[in-house]
């Protein structure tokens, strides 16, 4: 019986996996939510989608969207008409064309205003515009009701000259969709190059890359903190409204991103280099034509248009720690490879392990008593491992390096375009904490919460820990325009990266030691790999009613090695000596494990407009989804055992104790053995697994407006799902058919949304929705399989429940939203999920501690969200740059468990029908911002809020209180500025306040985790050619 | 047909799955496949059967066995065994009854049930097999009256839950002996030699020697029943473990540590969730001879996570560590309520490594005077005088004229009852 325990400890799913629950629902935005363009390619708030997608329901943020207005002709005309304001004397012409970034499509009636002046107008139907102006300098902004507008400054233009402004600009943050591009910075312009600048074509491409820049972020989890309604956790992890990993889902331009970690179903964004993004969706409400697997948010990535022109861009970085810098941390031994995540391959067992029996002195093969292994081979098996170095030395803290380069271009083969785009990021990094960490027992009644017992915790240990990062990916896009009717694109991805942990716990582990003191160390290697590819196309049938026929296929792979995780425990001979000796029976252990995932998506959707009895715009959509998924996950596990009556010649120390020297083959004493050590395998039967899952959607939906004042968007998905689990050994020994895990599931998962325009030109637009969906969470392989793993001596064994079942979330949201001008936004709404048979971790009852999973009865969340955002300009002219937002959510959130059945005897149903919330799920959550953007300094500052509420960390069992997180108050500070022509500089600060990170338990809210992470510095500089 | 010395019989190499050939083997029903193939016709039990998977319908082995990874009697079967029989268990094995289910094991002095290594004689350590695990319907004072085994995972469930049966009988282990078991079937995650999980007072426990485990010698969660005469050598770490609510009555317990290894001669726990979970563990221990080791952990009684009990007439010598524990303060307060009484013993050579003789936590409460006042009758540093406290070859009866005879203090009283069936041999 070790050490730590259900809750607190160093173990990964918790304190240090952070976040075991979800970040609540950081922002106001569209709660409940609305229709929500999908994200990627087709389903994307492209022109052609469902108008309700990229249009009337298109979250517009900026301002109201009324495209149902395009066909109408009477209606649109007058809407594209504007009051020409005559120019007198000199003229010069500024003209362009405004084109949807995320399809190149026509943008009708977005306004061009020239800032300070009166001269205004409307793209028309081809989405060109013509303004005359007098000769000058202007700054001109271009923008369109739910698309992010682009102020282009320093617009030079002489008499009788014609400037070209070709901009294409993407759907802005809104309910369901978030974009990260907000403006433009005319490079150029900045440079003086005014006359260059002139002919010079659009540069789309430079919208996303400068907003990412702006937000601070060089990697893309860092941009996506200034999404609302989401919280970036762990620095890696998107959550969505406050629900964890389990309710989100993450696709690239429409394919499934596989997450390399088996426990998270979520990817971790920084796997994905930000120059290469145009945007990240965040949907929050399904639609039928997108994946159902979510209730909280699908995370949608789009990949960038390639730049027009030659373009190239590099960034370097490096950030200072407050935390790690300087400061003593722990280090490991070293492998070839670390510093590029490729440690992993001399960590691994080297081909004489690939044994046909069990590494183990007494194993005797089925039918015989025969050993297969002599205790010579035993020795060399013991020497042989990659190594068996188990010392943690101290460590002073360095600094954090990252660079990131992109290079892009178009070529114009036979009248065509083809548009090319790479990008590389690589980075080193480095984090201590300084732990404190407890386990507390109680007492009380059997049938009440306990009250604590903190006089003598059953665990009280301190930690440093030191993780040390290397991570880079690649990314290539081609995106090939045949002609304006047919494009065809694919997309390259390879991302790597490897933590190498080492821990050091000292302190008290009362189950091994009441008054000695112990110290748990662990060195482990964890590398994450993910490739994707993607070949997609889209075409239109101006012959065919304007069919529009969308495709792609994509195939990737996930990896996670994690070779070679070393736990030892030493103890003090006598309590207060501080000389230490290994504890035999809990020390020594050597872990492998490997898990490859190979997925497949392939995908087609095609979309028909028609028009409606009173001829608006209207849109049927249909399509198909086929995805596969595979996985192997492997484990090997070694424990080296001590010699009979070789016990005393045991070495002293915590240094590198497993040696040729005292390794051996088994021999005990009596037979004349001097090696106290040997190496067994200990890999139970059933901790490999087998997992495949076969997905076959298929839906139809209708995009119709009724009337002018409701819009109807409706649809229905079929979802065939079979998932199998299959644990298997690799030794052959046998497994119980009840260890098998299928899940079969074949769902109508309808989706129906109403939306009411109500706004007239008094209020402003304002729009009010009502959604009502079902969506689906299907278990985990990990969660379905037997797989065993123990976190640290004592820690929690976490068992998979082959028995579970997907869980069915039939989702409500009613949203109002006013837009009382460009970039202001009040919105206000209010959701309802119902969840039927909610998994949720529970605890056995067992005296060390055990976790598996349950599905619930069910579970509910009330929610509701505020958003504002406001430009200070209506405060004073002199702060017109000077904007702010804030988002607030509360959440109830209650799980029931239903009646427990006494005679069901289940271990697992203890005490989990207490009434409480979801794990993980905060009561409300609150972002605010504070921003300043001025385009012709060049410079961008953001200060970012964000809290939470308590939230549980990990329910109880046995009668012991829930351990709950408490509230961090985060602030982050970016600041960005032009330096010189392409070349600009930031500083970004993280975590300023560097509030403690705390877990605490029971009435007295008594600490069982606390660690500060420290305030990050990063200088950056970067160049844009 | 039964075969005393099964160490001949193992070093025959087997070549196959065998099944037994004796002819004394039964079984009510027919065998599914996963079920143990124990059943067969005649046969002269000269090679032992193979087990392995589970045991679903009554069955009884007068010959030899041999287990092959984890064997569970289940569907409420009874597992007979023979006298004389030996079971040899495989790296990996072991042998769980499960809820319904029962062990019956009743040898003789003369033919003793031995579990054991598979291993060659000499070539045996701790370790090299699991154990045996009975998991029963009387209570446990987790929580909701049920649990789960450690080290096990199907069929790990005990407990009777809200309706416990405190006359649950798990069976009998009469004059058994249990050697080299405690293998380590999860990482840090070791089998005891016996462990009892919620067995009712139905259940029937003397003469067992557990000898050499890598773990506790005999360990229980929960119930009561009444034990006898026993005999735990060798143990890695407690000899003798009580845990959750464990009620039942030892008399006549012999204890010796490896002078290499070991940890508590006694363990006794109410429950380490709860410090205060009912029922309160309560052992009544009489006649008690435990002689430690010198291995860094070795000691001799530990009270702990609000444990009580009496342990009365013994002797507790030589051991490397404190003599007694009495951790937190919940079990503080079963010595101070008189429901934790050590009393009329003999404590002899203790904290031999130069550590504390006793160890409190909370510290401030007065632990040596509860040990050594009047009251409690305790004969503190005095030789008892036992007849042999050699490793490998003890003999704990008292010498003539000695403390241990004069008070009639020790797990032997006239006969040696221990000598004859039990085996004390390293390897």
């Amino acid at each position: 019986m070790g050490g730590e325990a259900p809750g607190g400890g160093p173990s990964e799913g918790a304190p240090s996996g952070e976040a075991p629950g979800g970040e609540a629902p950081a922002g106001g935005e569209a709660p409940a939510g609305g229709e929500a363009p999908a994200g990627g390619e087709a389903p994307a708030g492209e022109e052609g989608g469902f108008a309700v997608e990229d249009e009337s329901a298109g979250e517009c943020d900026d301002g109201f969207c009324v495209e149902d207005l395009t066909e109408d002709e009477e209606a649109l005309k007058k809407e594209l008409a504007v009051e020409k304001v005559e120019v007198k004397g000199p003229t010069g012409t500024l003209k362009g064309r405004v084109l949807d970034s995320t399809d190149g499509t026509p943008l009708i009636g977005a306004k061009i205003t020239v800032e300070g002046t009166k001269y205004v107008t409307k793209s028309d139907f081809d989405g060109n515009f013509e303004l005359p102006v007098p000769p000058g300098t202007y700054a001109v902004k271009i923008w369109y009701d739910a698309y992010e507008g682009v102020t282009v400054s320093n617009v030079a233009i002489a008499a009788d000259d014609t400037v070209t402004l070709n901009r294409e600009l993407a759907p802005i943050a809104g309910m369901a969709q978030t974009v990260l591009v907000e403006t433009e910075i005319n490079q150029e312009s900045a440079a003086g190059k005014l006359v260059e600048r002139k002919k010079s074509t659009s540069t789309r491409d430079f919208m996303s890359r400068d907003d990412i820049n702006r937000a601070g972020g060089g990697s893309t989890s860092a941009v996506a903190q200034r999404i609302v309604a989401t919280t970036v956790v762990d620095g890696r992890f998107l959550f969505v409204r406050g629900l964890g990993h389990r309710y989100g889902n993450t696709l690239f331009d429409g394919a499934r991103v596989p997450s390399p970690d088996p426990n998270l179903r979520t990817v971790p964004l920084d796997i994905f280099p930000s120059m290469a993004l145009s945007a990240i969706n965040i949907q929050k409400t399904f639609t039928p034509d997108t994946p159902a697997d979510f209730a909280g948010g699908s995370t949608q990535l789009e990949s960038r248009e390639p730049p027009e022109e030659f373009a190239f861009s590099i960034r370097a970085r490096m950030g200072l720690n407050t935390a790690t810098l300087g400061r003593e941390g722990r280090v490991g031994d070293h492998f070839a490879g670390d510093g590029f995540a490729f440690g992993n391959l001399g960590r691994q067992l080297g081909p004489s392990f690939d044994t046909k029996y069990p590494i183990d002195l007494t194993y005797q093969p089925p039918g015989s008593l025969d050993r297969v292994w002599t205790n010579a081979d035993i020795e060399k098996f013991g020497e042989s491992l990659p190594s068996t170095k188990t010392s943690v030395r101290p460590h002073t803290g360095l600094p954090n390096f990252s660079t990131m380069a992109s290079v892009g271009n178009t070529f114009k083969p036979w009248g065509t375009r083809l548009g090319v785009f790479a990008a590389a990021q690589y980075g080193n990094s480095q984090q201590t904490l300084r732990e404190e960490i407890r386990v507390f027992n109680g007492v009380g009644a059997n049938d009440e919460v306990l009250t604590l017992n903190t006089q003598t915790p059953r665990v009280d240990y301190r930690s440093v820990r030191t993780t040390f990062n290397s991570a880079w990916s690649t990314l290539g896009l081609l995106k090939w325009k045949l002609s304006d009717d047919h494009r065809v694109s694919f997309l390259g991805m390879y991302t790597r990266d490897a933590d190498t942990e080492i821990r050091e716990l000292r302190g008290k582990s009362r189950p091994t030691a009441a008054e000695q003191n112990v110290v748990n160390t662990r060195l482990r290697y964890q590398m994450r790999s993910v490739a994707l590819a993607r070949l997609g196309g889209r075409h239109e049938f101006p012959g065919a009613k304007n069919l529009r026929v969308d495709w792609f296929g994509s195939l990737a792979q996930a990896r996670l090695a994690d070779p070679l995780l070393r736990d030892m425990l030493f103890i003090e001979r006598t309590a207060g000596s501080d000389d230490y000796i290994v504890d035999r029976r809990e020390s020594g252990s050597f872990k492998f494990f490997n898990l490859v995932d190979n997925s497949g998506t392939g995908s087609l959707d095609l979309s028909l407009p028609f028009k409606q009895w009173g001829q608006l715009d209207s849109k049927v959509k249909f399509g198909g989804w086929a995805e596969g998924k595979q996985r192997n996950f492997s484990t090997r596990t070694f424990d080296f055992q001590s010699a009979q009556g070789l016990e005393g010649s045991i070495p002293s120390g915590m240094g590198d104790i497993l040696n040729p020297d005292t390794i051996g083959g088994g021999i005990n004493a009596s037979s004349g053995g001097t090696a106290p050590f040997y190496l067994q395998e200990i890999t139970r039967a059933k901790d490999s697994y087998t997992g495949n899952q076969q997905l076959y959607a298929g839906y139809a939906m209708l995009d119709l407006p009724l009337v002018r004042w409701l819009r109807v968007v409706g649809g229905a998905r079929f979802e065939s799902s079979n998932i199998k689990v299959r644990p298997y050994d690799r030794f052959g020994r046998p497994i119980d058919e009840e260890d098998n895990a299928n899940v079969k599931d074949n769902d109508v998962l309808p989706s129906v949304s109403l939306i009411f325009p109500v706004g007239n030109d008094k209020t402003g637009d304002m729009n009010v929705r009502l959604v009502g969906t079902k969506t689906l969470a299907r278990p985990e392989f990990r969660e379905l399989a037997p797989f065993l793993f123990t976190d640290f001596v004592g820690g929690f064994d976490v068992y998979g429940n082959p028995s579970l079942r997907t869980t069915k979330i039939w989702n409500a949201d009613l949203r109002w939203e006013w837009f009382p001008s460009a970039n202001e936004v009040v919105a206000l709404s209010a959701f309802y999920k119902y969840f039927d048979g909610p998994i949720e971790r529970v605890i056995g009852a067992r005296a060390t501690p055990l976790q598996s999973y349950r599905n619930a009865k069910a579970a509910h969340n009330i929610g509701a969200e505020l958003e504002l955002r406001k430009n200070l300009e209506f405060i004073s002219k002199a702060i017109r740059d000077l904007s702010i937002g804030a988002n607030f959510a509360y959440i109830y959130s209650r799980v029931d468990f239903g009646q427990i059945d006494p005679a069901s005897n289940d271990p697992f149903a203890v005490r989990v029908a207490a009434d409480r919330p979801m794990e993980g799920q905060s009561p409300f959550v609150v972002n605010a911002y504070l921003a300043y953007d001025n385009d012709a300094s060049g410079t961008n500052v953001r200060a970012l809020y964000n809290t939470f509420g308590r939230r549980i960390a990990f329910v109880g069992g046995q009668g012991l209180p829930h351990i709950y997180e408490l509230p961090i108050h985060s602030v982050d500070l970016t600041l960005r500025q032009r330096v010189y022509k392409g070349l600009s500089a930031s500083v970004l600060a993280y975590n300023i306040l560097n509030w403690q990170r705390r877990f605490v338990q029971g009435a007295d809210d008594d600490i069982t985790y606390s660690a500060r992470r420290g305030t990050t510095f990063v200088l950056g500089l970067q160049y844009d050619l | 047909m039964n075969h005393r010395n099964a160490a001949n019989l193992l070093a025959l190499p087997l070549t196959a799955l065998l099944a037994c050939t004796g002819g004394e083997e039964t079984t009510d029903t027919a065998d599914t496949a996963d079920t143990a193939d124990t059943s067969d016709t005649a046969g002269d039990c000269s090679t032992p059967t193979e087990v392995s998977g589970d045991i679903d319908a009554d069955t009884t082995w007068s010959c030899d066995v041999i287990l092959s990874g984890v064997v569970t009697v289940t569907n409420d079967a009874v597992l007979t065994i023979d006298p004389g029989v030996t079971v040899s268990g495989k790296s990996g094995s072991a042998l769980v009854i499960a809820q319904g289910s029962r062990l019956e094991a009743a040898g003789t002095m003369d033919e003793p049930i031995v579990f054991t290594s598979s291993q060659a004689a000499g070539a045996r350590n701790r370790g090299d097999w699991g154990g045996i695990v009975f998991l029963g319907r009387s209570y446990t004072n987790l929580m909701a009256g049920v649990g789960v085994a450690e080290g096990l995972e199907n069929n790990a469930e005990y407990g009777g839950g809200a309706a416990p049966e405190a006359d649950y009988n798990c069976g009998t282990l009469k004059y058994v002996r249990v050697e080299f078991a405690g293998f380590e079937l999860t990482t840090d995650n070791e089998l005891n030699g016996v462990t009892f999980y919620s067995c009712g007072t139905g259940t029937t426990v003397e003469y067992l020697q557990v000898h050499m485990g890598d773990d506790d010698g005999i360990e229980m969660f929960g119930g009561s029943w009444t034990g006898k005469n026993i005999v735990i050598t060798g143990a890695a770490d407690d000899s003798i473990d009580v845990d959750q609510g464990w009620a039942g009555t030892l008399t006549n317990i012999f204890i010796q540590q490896d002078p290499n290894d070991g940890n508590y001669a006694f363990e006794i726990s109410n429950q380490d969730i709860n410090l205060d979970a009912s029922p309160r563990t309560a052992p009544q221990i009489s006649m008690v001879t435990a002689i430690g080791g010198s291995g860094p952990k070795s000691s001799g009684i530990k009270f702990k996570e609000g444990g009580s009990g009496k342990i009365d007439k013994g002797i507790f010598m030589n051991f490397n560590g404190a003599q007694v524990d009495i951790t937190e303060a919940e079990t503080q307060t079963q010595a101070d309520d008189g429901t934790l009484q050590i009393t009329n013993s003999i404590f002899f050579n203790n904290a031999a490594g130069g550590g504390d003789k006793y160890v409190a936590e909370p510290a401030g409460w007065d632990i040596a005077s509860f040990v050594e006042s009047a009251a409690a009758g305790n004969a503190m540093d005095m030789d008892p005088g036992i007849t042999d406290t050699t490793w490998g070859s003890p003999d704990p009866t008292p010498v003539a004229g000695g403390l241990a005879e004069t008070m009639g203090v020790g797990a032997v009283q006239g006969t040696n009852w221990t000598a004859g069936w039990t085996n004390y041999a390293p390897n």
